[in-house]
């Protein structure tokens, strides 16, 4: 098995969520005022309860994940569990492969057709895959560091256009618009499902990997504090703010920034998707006892390609199966909800073999 | 291994190169690269015309892009009962696809002013992918004229435009807000905000000899023959409420209107001395800060404008003249309190709020703000405003006193 350290799986983990920060939640959900502040510091702690039972497991069988802890147990129960996870899994990847192809024709290629952005963008994933967790990670090494770079230039940038006085004190002041805000920040967080599978991959202590949030708390307060300062109320109108805000930045050289802010977010996705992908070839593997599963990982692709040309072609699919991914049930039921019944289901048979 | 590895390389490399072909693509030679673009609504029609300035390329090499002895625009023109149709038709002209994210500015016309300015602006922002530090103008009569002129200073005509707007801002005459902090300042409660106003004049340019020199006239000196030439003036802003053009202000109130949003890097001042002399103050360094204070159901902002003085010109006063110096900065206070004064005279008259008053409320008052945002027009007019400014006097690097 391919084996990380933990600083590795949360840099892919930062750089997982960073790339959902620009494609998975709409522009609607991005307003200007104090509310997002609250609601990402309460998503925060909202995904942090919702670690908690892939914690437990990894505290309580050792080295396992859950499949391969409830494979122990129940062969059965593992490939029921294993094929709920992967439905999660899927919704996530058909997810963000159409918003990262509406991202690319929304901003740089406008007459970009849906079958070749698709294409493209499900086979970077999975090579990626291909290539194993320990390769993905490292590279997601290379797209934290463009990130932070735009970030640093952003800032230096935009210092003399930030205006202070779209800052204010105030606490939650839209109750409605700050649940779905907090929603849709919860439902950015795919990294509960990798974690949950990925944790056997991880030398040392793999909750120590959840220090990342941490970090990623930070870097959205700080992005969204650049969009409040430069953007004020236009905020409200705009769909890729971030993007937005590199067109204006210059910087010797660099005039428009919003070049690189493309290529770091479309690289940071197709991170994110390579990554669910390991994750599904390694619930395969562990189900089915088998060591090899490239073949496997090319049906699946193929079929997630299928999945995306479906949900995408379609405008009216496509913006209810957003509506249902925004409401984070995907991840809460896969990345807390499938682990907690692998934790029970284990507690059970214990109990069982005591008596 | 390695020739399975290969070939895999190969046949990716084979199909990135062969998924060209699924993708529209227009050469950048084909494209018009519009510099700036002209709205004008003609209400007896009911129709817009769009005019546009597009970059005329010389070669199509990277070499001689530009050809700086050459105007380096062409005109295109269209007409349309929608922007849209209007700038489509005006792209037929030009035998080319349309470029807009270059554009350097945007100037509406007199008529174009009276709709919703909001409307407009998001129609170019995001139908047409302008940038958003594009500028936008207004246009005294129509913008078609103003874009009939084509400067040949700077590489491309509109730059010259650009360059006379931000000029004129940094003087404190116009303004030069980029579109996306207009479009910020139309999101607020009395989507109000300014911009620059732009005329034609013919103004009398360099004398120049004429053919022949003096000789031709049989005197003895040379005579000099005045040409004109038609040119863009900047001359103060119009000022939006409720999204539509509601007033002009000529260039005192515009100066207001620029010391209250923090805008001016300096002026200068002439104040008449003892014994028909004038000494030239230049203020820098100014700033204003609006303060808002509720006591109860009033509200008064607290505006105090700080900035340096240096006399550029003493007149009359001496150096160790402490009463001269005191009479003189007392009296740039007052014309500058005056100059405000009018801007905001102006702002209520119009319903504006040009100042950022409505941000400076939320900011230091939020509670306040919460409890009148519904109303927050009527709430901004009827506010008591206490304007104060004050001058620290230096003169050549050092203080007076």
């Amino acid at each position: 098995m391919n084996k990380i350290n933990s600083l590795q799986l949360a840099v892919t983990f930062i750089i997982t969520r960073l790339s959902a920060e620009m494609l998975l939640i709409p522009g609607e959900l991005i307003k200007y005022g104090p509310n997002r502040f609250y609601a990402i510091l309460f998503a925060k702690v909202i995904v942090l309860l919702l670690y908690l039972p892939a914690v437990f497991i990894t505290l309580r069988f050792k080295g396992d994940n859950f499949i391969t802890a409830t494979m122990r147990r129940s062969p059965l129960l593992a490939g029921f569990l294993g094929l709920l996870f992967t439905m999660g899994i899927t919704c996530i990847i058909a997810d963000t492969v159409i918003n990262l192809q509406l991202y690319i024709t929304d901003t740089l290629l406008h007459s970009l057709l849906l079958i070749t952005g698709v294409i493209m963008i499900i086979f970077a994933g999975f090579y990626g895959a291909y290539k194993g967790v320990s390769a993905v990670s490292r590279t997601s090494v290379f797209a934290l560091c463009f990130f932070i770079l735009l970030i640093v230039l952003i800032i230096i940038t935009m210092m003399p256009d930030m205006d202070m006085v779209y800052l204010y004190p105030s606490f939650i002041e839209d109750g409605e618009y700050f649940i779905q805000s907090m929603t849709a920040e919860v439902s950015c967080n795919s990294e509960l499902l990798m974690f949950a599978v990925l944790c056997a991959n991880v030398r040392q202590k793999p909750n120590k990997t959840l220090y990342y949030l941490l970090a990623v708390f930070v870097l959205l307060e700080v992005i969204n504090l650049i969009y409040n300062l430069v953007l004020g109320p236009f905020l409200d109108a705009l769909e890729y703010p971030l993007y937005v805000i590199s067109s204006l930045s210059d910087i010797v050289i660099f005039q428009r920034l919003d070049g690189i802010d493309a290529i770091v977010w479309l690289f940071a996705s197709i991170i994110k998707i390579s990554m669910l992908l390991v994750c599904v070839k390694q619930i395969y593997s562990t189900v089915t006892k088998k060591s090899g599963s490239t073949m496997f990982l090319a049906v699946f692709s193929l079929f997630c390609f299928g999945l995306c040309m479906i949900i995408g072609n379609d405008r009216i699919i496509y913006n209810s199966f957003q509506k249902f991914m925004n409401t984070a049930l995907p991840i809460v039921f896969s990345g807390a909800v499938i682990p907690l019944i692998a934790l029970i289901a284990g507690k059970k048979r214990k109990e069982k073999k005591d008596e | 291994m390695n020739k399975l590895r290969i070939a895999g390389a190969v046949s990716v490399l084979l199909l990135v190169l062969s998924l060209c072909g699924c993708i529209r693509y227009v050469e950048l030679s084909d494209r018009a690269i519009v510099q700036a673009m002209g709205v004008d609504y003609l209400p007896d029609k009911g129709i817009y015309r769009i005019s546009m300035q597009y970059f005329a390329q010389s070669s199509e090499g990277s070499k001689n892009q530009i050809d700086k002895t050459q105007a380096n625009v062409l005109k295109s023109i269209g007409e349309g009962k929608s922007i849209l149709q209007a700038v489509n038709n005006a792209s037929l002209l030009t035998g080319k696809a349309l470029l807009l994210s270059e554009n350097r500015i945007i100037i509406l016309g007199k008529e174009a002013c009276r709709l919703d300015l909001k409307g407009i602006m998001e129609f170019f922002i995001s139908n047409f992918h302008s940038h958003p530090q594009t500028y936008f103008a207004c246009g005294e009569n129509t913008a078609e004229e103003i874009l009939d002129i084509r400067f040949k200073e700077g590489y491309v005509s509109s730059q010259h435009l650009i360059d006379i707007i931000d000029n004129a801002a940094a003087l404190g005459k116009s303004s030069n807000e980029y579109a996306y902090t207009t479009m910020a300042q139309l999101m607020g409660g009395t989507k109000s905000t300014v911009l620059p106003l732009l005329k034609t004049e013919e103004l009398a340019t360099d004398g120049t000899i004429p053919p022949g020199g003096g000789n031709s006239s049989g005197g003895s000196g040379d005579k000099k023959e005045q040409q004109k030439e038609t040119t863009v003036v900047p001359c103060g802003v119009v000022i939006f409420s409720d999204g539509t053009a509601k007033d002009k202000a000529d260039e005192d109130v515009t100066m207001g209107i620029r010391l209250f949003y923090n805008a001016v890097e300096e002026i200068t001042i002439t104040i008449n001395t003892d014994n028909n002399r004038t000494a030239a103050l230049t203020l820098y360094d100014i700033c204003t800060e609006i303060t808002p204070r509720s006591i109860g159901d009033t509200l008064t902002f607290e505006v105090n404008t700080t900035a340096h003085a240096r006399f550029d010109d003493r007149g009359s006063i001496g150096e160790v003249d402490t009463k001269g110096i005191e009479d003189a900065i007392s009296k740039a206070e007052s014309e500058i309190e005056a100059c405000m004064k009018k801007a905001l005279d102006k702002a209520k008259g119009c319903r504006a709020d040009i100042f950022g008053l409505e941000n400076a409320l939320r900011n230091k008052n939020p509670e306040y703000y919460r409890a009148v945002k519904d109303n927050i027009g009527d709430v901004l007019f009827s506010a008591e405003f206490n304007l104060k400014a004050k001058c620290l006097p230096f003169s050549l690097g050092l203080q007076s006193f």
